[in-house]
C-alpha cells in the first residue's frame, strides 16, 4: 500500500475512533493490529522487555484512542503514533538513551565488525555488508537508526520524522542529513560494492 | 507526501522505495532491504493479534474510552417518538381493554366461611356483570369483577338493611339476596 494510501487509510481510523460507536471500536481493532507488531519490535529496540512492551503498547493505544479527536493531521499518522510509543518508552526508561560516541578503538571495532567480503554475488555481499553497519549504528545512534526505520517501512518524510522528534522541520532536516552522514561512516567498508546506476 | 526538494527528500524516498531510479546495488536500496528484513524477523516474534485486541477493547472499555456514537438533535427526538410509540403499542396490545368496572383477570379469591353463590346464564356475560357492578357502585355498595375465560364472577358484600335499589339489581337477575356476601358468575 502506497504511503498516501495508508495515511488516508490511518486518518479513517481515528476519525471512526473519534466519532464512536460500533465503527470506532472496529476502528481500535483495526489500527492495533495494523501497528501492534512494528510497534512491539520498536519498543523492544528502545530496551523494553517483551512483558513491558506489551504493556506500553496497550498504554501507546489508550492515549490514542483519548487523543483521537484531537489529532491535527499534520503529519502521518504513524508518527503521530511512533512519537507516542517513543515518549513512553523513553518514561519506561527513565531517562533517554546517550548515544555512544566511539574513540578510536571503537571505531576499529565497526570497521572490523563491517568488513565484507567481495565474492560471489554482489547484491547479496552488499546487503550483507550494509546490515552489519547498519547494525553497529543503531548501536552507536539509536534515535537516528529508529528514524531511518520509519522512513523505509512507513514512508515518513522530513514533516512526519519532524512530529516522530518532536522538533521544527527545518532542525529534522539538518539531522537527517547528520544522520545520513554518520551512516555513511559506518557504511564506509561496503562503498566498494555500492553502485549507483545516476 | 511532499514531492522531493532535494537529496534529501529523494534520499527518503528512496529509503520508502517510491524511488528506485538508482538501482538495487545503491546505498539507500541496500538500506531498504536491510530495514525490511529486519522488520520481518523482530515482527514473527509477536504472537496472538486476537488475544492482545481483546486485552485491548476490554480496557478501553473498563475506562470508559470506547464511546457511544452521538446522536444528533433531530436523531433524539426521533428515537424518544419511535421509544414511545413501541412501548404505546405494546401496552395497547398487552393490556386487557379497560372496563369501566375494572374487570380484574383471573380467578376471584377464595372465601372461606358463609356466603351465597349464584349463576347467570347470558348471552353476554361480561355486559351483565359491569351492569350490575355499576348499579352496585352507583348505590353505594363496593363490588369486584373476576374474568377467567368466559366467566365473569361479580363478588360483594351487602350490608342490612338492603335498599331498595340494590335488592332491584339482584331481582332483575331473578336472584333474591340478603344481607351477606355474595358471589355473582355470569356465564355464557
Amino acid at each position: 500500500m502506497e504511503t498516501a494510501e495508508r495515511n488516508a487509510r490511518d486518518r479513517a481510523w481515528l476519525s471512526a475512533i473519534a466519532a464512536g460507536g460500533r465503527d470506532g471500536e472496529r476502528a481500535v481493532a483495526a489500527l492495533f493490529r495494523e501497528y501492534r507488531r512494528p510497534l512491539l519490535a520498536f519498543l523492544i529496540r528502545h530496551g523494553a522487555q517483551q512483558d513491558l512492551a506489551e504493556d506500553l503498547l496497550q498504554e501507546v493505544f489508550v492515549r490514542v484512542v483519548r487523543h483521537a479527536e484531537g489529532f491535527r493531521g499534520e503529519a502521518a499518522v504513524s508518527s503521530w503514533i511512533y512519537q507516542i510509543a517513543r515518549n513512553l518508552a523513553t518514561d519506561a526508561a527513565r531517562a533517554p538513551r546517550r548515544e555512544e560516541h566511539l574513540d578510536d578503538e571503537g571505531w576499529q571495532r565497526v570497521a572490523d565488525e563491517t568488513a565484507c567480503s567481495t565474492g560471489g554475488d554482489a547484491k547479496a555481499a552488499l546487503d550483507e555488508c550494509v546490515n552489519t553497519g547498519f547494525a553497529a549504528f543503531g548501536r552507536a545512534h539509536p534515535e537516528r537508526a529508529e528514524a531511518l526505520r520509519r522512513a523505509a517501512l512507513d514512508g515518513w518524510s522530513v514533516r512526519d520524522v519532524a512530529q516522530f522528534l518532536e522538533r521544527t522541520e527545518a532542525a529534522t532536516r539538518e539531522y537527517l542529513s547528520q544522520c545520513r552522514k554518520r551512516l555513511r561512516e559506518f557504511l564506509e567498508p561496503c562503498r566498494t560494492l555500492i553502485v549507483e546506476e545516476d | 507526501m511532499t514531492q522531493p526538494q532535494d537529496d534529501l527528500d529523494r534520499w527518503l524516498a528512496e529509503l520508502a522505495g517510491q524511488d528506485m531510479a538508482r538501482g538495487a546495488r545503491s546505498e539507500p536500496q541496500a538500506l531498504r532491504r536491510v530495514i525490511l528484513n529486519e522488520a520481518s524477523q523482530q515482527e514473527q516474534l509477536a504472537t496472538d493479534d486476537d488475544q492482545a485486541t481483546e486485552q485491548l477493547l476490554f480496557r478501553l472499555r473498563r475506562e470508559g474510552l470506547l464511546k457511544r456514537r452521538r446522536l444528533p438533535a433531530w436523531g433524539y427526538a426521533l428515537a424518544a417518538t419511535l421509544a414511545a410509540a413501541a412501548i404505546g403499542l405494546f401496552v395497547l396490545r398487552e393490556s386487557p381493554s379497560p372496563a369501566p368496572e375494572g374487570v380484574a383477570y383471573g380467578e376471584p379469591p377464595i372465601w372461606r366461611g358463609a356466603f351465597a353463590q349464584f349463576e347467570v346464564r347470558g348471552r353476554a356475560p361480561r355486559a351483565s356483570a359491569e351492569k350490575l357492578v355499576g348499579a352496585l357502585r352507583a348505590a353505594g355498595v363496593q363490588a369486584d369483577i373476576y374474568a377467567l375465560g368466559a366467566v365473569y364472577t361479580v363478588d360483594t358484600e351487602l350490608a342490612a338493611p338492603l335498599s331498595a335499589a340494590v335488592q332491584a339489581q339482584f331481582q332483575a337477575l331473578g336472584i333474591a339476596v340478603k344481607p351477606g356476601r355474595v358471589r355473582v358468575e355470569f356465564k355464557p
